[in-house]
């Protein structure tokens, strides 16, 4: 029983020692900095994401560290004359649900070669969550990489006030965000346990699965669920004309340009292309009233003025291709396209590029 | 087996074992393998089928105990309390209904009260009934448990049977026919429990016999850590020991058991788990487009479901050691064999022990002992070989994957046999080095066919498995 007994003491005292030591070291800053991808697995075309991990091979994960570890930017070779370097960054849309990698707006523009000779070497730093808090955080990380223009695809849906801080993404990086725009309203996670190794044995384990799922990655290139079947985003709609609860347009303060103009400030002398993103545009029941599921007509065409005139007086560069696509080029949503679409995008992005180089 | 369920029931076999009176001591065990088996089955689909696959276990356990004691049931008196025990354990099991309307022990509410005593009533009717024509020399009852038994093996087994089945349950129950699916009968622990019974069964059936109580005998058949997935002990050793005073001292058997434990813990847990993501499955087996990576994620399998099943056994065991047993190690470095008989001498080593018992060694018996018509040495060793293979396989599923993966193994032992007359006198002529590096190379080939035949373990579906073959070597 002594035996027993000096091995539980053992035992506690060693675990003390390994909580104490986590604590003062916080190991998770730089383990999140090291990644078995673009060494032994390819690095990821897209951040990790996913809530079907067992069939996605992927699965959202909170730290930018990690996520960014795993990204094939994370490997790329430094630029040359010869490429010309663009990020996307945005919503779904731009992510790719339902797309394969290489279907995606990004990975059609990859690899094209303009007429000046330099090939487009494009990363989708795109993020499924409508908020432009969150691209701003994306296009902050973006920057370190030396892009040489930044693709921003928008929708209304991201600059409403109060969808910006509610995302995952951005409530994992608060600090980081809270350094980028000192006045952002993101809760506080004030519980003390946090960075102890109980507190952060979620994040741990996240880095490990994350690794873990490399093998998967590198063997099949699937990093989502494909599902066999799935609704078509609705056409008949109900006769709502309120967005966020605002019966017609939402005004000007109640939607996030004040983080629009930062992301564009901070990009400095990288271009920003700014997308207004195509939509499905209903002929439904009450498509009078509502273009699709998320907007009544008034209520975008309101916040579409305010980005065209914004556009124009502060001189961004913005592609207004919001209805250039047809209904059946949407896939499970209002926003989703398929890859056809994606390449008419691309085609529109690339004559752009060639234009300006 | 989930965590909380192993701290569990380490937690109750520890303190079993510090009861200090022996009938009481017994009785708490008796209670506790009742009450996990509740535990442990998962909820069904199918109305009431979680509470009634237990109590089908208790009611086998008791029927094959009759046929089996020396002692009558019905006379002797530690039976009768143990027999009391049990019903009791199962009427207060069904009495949860009362206080919650999900289930407490059951995964789901328990039936109605009526229900349950009506079925207690047939089962210990039934039990009766058997115990008298056994006492008075009839071999039926054992025939026909027996063939129950082994029905019911292929019933669960057999997706097709047990579709069929599921419909009619549903028929009774009042649920929609059409929603069945042949996953919904899963009784738990059922394989390794028909094993039990069926060894004790067919040594009855020889003649054998056993003086111990009900209570020994059913938590023998159904000790709770070797439900889930084995070992498949032996009664004769499993009752020695436990109603033998323990070898070793509490302290011994707290300290390796806790250590048997971690273990398994770490092999199913942080190796198992984690290779399962990367780990060939059915369903990512056609989604390859790298050949490399192909070949990883079969190796990861084969490491995944090692470690799985290891440390599910190291767990059991060193559960078992908590309350002073020692059941027998199921893996012994399978991996590390330089050929296909010994990985079978290794792997699952209890269940290919029991087919070697009672199936290859009688068979072989049999087959050889027609001395007017022998048959050449190869043919028998090719039949044995193949139907016990092909017996291993099956228990795992009656599907033509399993099928061939039983076959799979079953010719390559026989190649090995004939291979092995010939080369061993020839090995034993050369040099140390050269055995080792023989060794070596001939443990590498065993791993990579042992790893080619999970192919077809993890697929089910035939052309899906030549598909992955191709992407393997095209």
């Amino acid at each position: 029983m002594k035996k027993i007994i000096s091995i539980l003491i053992m035992t506690l005292v060693i675990l003390a020692l390994l909580a104490g030591l986590w604590q003062w070291l916080q190991p998770l800053r730089f383990l999140n900095r090291v990644s078995l991808y673009n060494h032994v697995f390819p690095g990821r075309e897209r951040l990790p994401f996913g809530e079907s991990p067992r069939t996605a091979y992927n699965f959202s994960i909170d730290s930018l560290d990690a996520a960014f570890a795993s990204h094939r930017i994370h490997g790329a070779n430094s630029k040359d004359g010869g490429t010309l370097r663009v990020v996307t960054i945005g919503d779904s849309s731009s992510w790719g649900t339902l797309l394969r990698p290489g279907e995606t707006l990004c990975g059609q523009l990859d690899g094209r070669t303009l007429s000046n000779g330099k090939t487009i070497d494009c990363f989708n730093l795109a993020y499924p969550t409508l908020s432009l808090a969150k691209d701003y955080l994306l296009l902050n990380r973006a920057m370190d990489y030396d892009p040489d223009l930044i693709l921003w695809p928008m929708t209304l849906e991201s600059f409403p006030k109060d969808k910006q801080t509610d995302n995952a993404l951005l409530r994992g990086n608060r600090e980081e965000y809270l350094r980028l725009f000192p006045d952002a309203d993101i809760p506080a996670a004030d519980d003390p346990m946090d960075h102890s190794l109980w507190g952060q044995r979620r994040q741990a384990a996240d880095w490990l699965r994350l690794q873990l799922y490399g093998v998967m990655w590198a063997g099949t290139g699937i990093d989502q669920d494909y599902p066999e079947d799935y609704l078509a985003p609705q056409v008949d709609l109900e006769p709502d004309n309120t967005y966020h609860d605002v019966e017609g347009a939402l005004s000007d303060s109640d939607l996030s340009w004040d983080i629009l103009e930062a992301g564009i400030e901070r990009a400095g002398d990288v271009p920003v292309l700014i997308l207004n993103e195509p939509m499905l545009i209903s002929n439904g029941e009450n498509s009078e009233i509502r273009y699709n599921y998320y907007y009544p007509r008034e209520a975008y065409d309101s916040w579409h003025e305010s980005l065209l005139s914004r556009a124009d007086e502060a001189g961004w560069n913005l592609m207004d291709v919001w209805n250039v696509l047809e209904i059946s080029d949407f896939t499970n949503s209002a926003i989703h396209y398929n890859a056809e679409a994606a390449s008419l995008l691309a085609d529109r992005v690339f004559e752009w590029l060639d234009g300006r180089e | 087996m989930q965590l909380p369920d192993i701290f569990l029931l380490a937690g109750l076999l520890i303190l079993i074992q510090l009861i200090p009176w022996s009938p009481i001591r017994r009785g708490a065990m008796i209670i506790c393998s009742c009450v996990f088996l509740f535990v442990f089955q998962p909820v069904l689909p199918v109305r009431e089928m979680d509470f009634f696959f237990p109590f089908l276990t208790l009611a086998l356990v008791c029927c094959v105990y009759a046929s089996f004691s020396i002692r009558d049931p019905l006379q002797d008196r530690r039976s009768l309390t143990e027999t009391a025990l049990i019903v009791l354990t199962v009427l207060m099991t069904a009495a949860t209904r009362f206080i919650s309307y999900d289930g407490i022990i059951t995964a789901s509410r328990p039936p109605q009260f009526h229900k349950v005593v009506l079925s207690l009533a047939a089962a210990v009717l039934i039990y009766i009934f058997m115990n008298l024509a056994v006492r008075k020399g009839c071999q039926w009852p054992k025939r026909i448990l027996v063939i129950l038994i082994i029905a019911a093996l292929v019933i669960l087994k057999t997706p097709s049977l047990s579709l069929a089945f599921s419909r009619i349950i549903r028929g009774f129950t009042g649920q929609a026919a059409d929603m069945a699916l042949s996953s919904d009968l899963r009784w738990f622990g059922f394989s390794y429990i028909a094993f039990r019974l069926l060894s004790i069964l067919i040594d009855s059936l020889k003649g054998r016999k056993a003086d111990l109580g009900i209570g020994d005998f059913l938590v023998y058949v159904c000790f709770p850590s070797a439900l889930s997935a084995g070992p498949i002990d032996r009664w004769d050793r499993f009752t020695k020991e436990y109603t033998c005073d323990p070898k070793n001292s509490l302290a011994e058997d707290l300290y390796s058991g806790a250590g048997q434990i971690a273990l398994g813990l770490f092999h199913k847990f942080i190796l198992a788990d984690g290779l399962a993501k990367m780990a060939l499955s059915a369903q990512n087996s056609g989604q390859f487009i790298h050949q490399g990576w192909a070949w990883a994620a079969l190796l990861a399998y084969a490491l995944q479901i090692f470690f799985d099943f290891c440390g599910y056994s190291e767990i059991a065991v060193g559960l078992g050691m908590l309350f002073g047993l020692h059941l027998p190690k199921n893996f012994d470095h399978p991996y590390l064999k330089p050929d296909l008989t010994k990985f079978w001498s290794s792997w699952h080593m209890t269940l290919t022990q029991w087919i070697r018992s009672y199936v290859f060694n009688p068979l072989t018996r049999a087959l050889r002992g027609n001395k007017s018509r022998p048959l050449p040495q190869w043919l028998i060793i090719l039949i044995t070989q193949l139907t016990t293979m092909l017996l291993i396989g099956l228990w795992h599923g009656v599907s033509i994957n399993f099928v061939i993966w039983g076959l799979w193994h079953g010719i390559g032992l026989f190649i090995h046999q004939l291979y092995s007359r010939q080369t061993g006198a020839w090995l034993r002529t050369k040099s140390k080095s050269f055995v080792r590096v023989y060794t070596i190379v001939s443990t590498a080939f065993t791993i990579f066919y042992v790893s080619l035949g999970w192919i077809w373990f993890v697929i089910p579906d035939f052309s899906s498995a030549l598909g992955f073959f191709g992407r393997l070597f095209g």
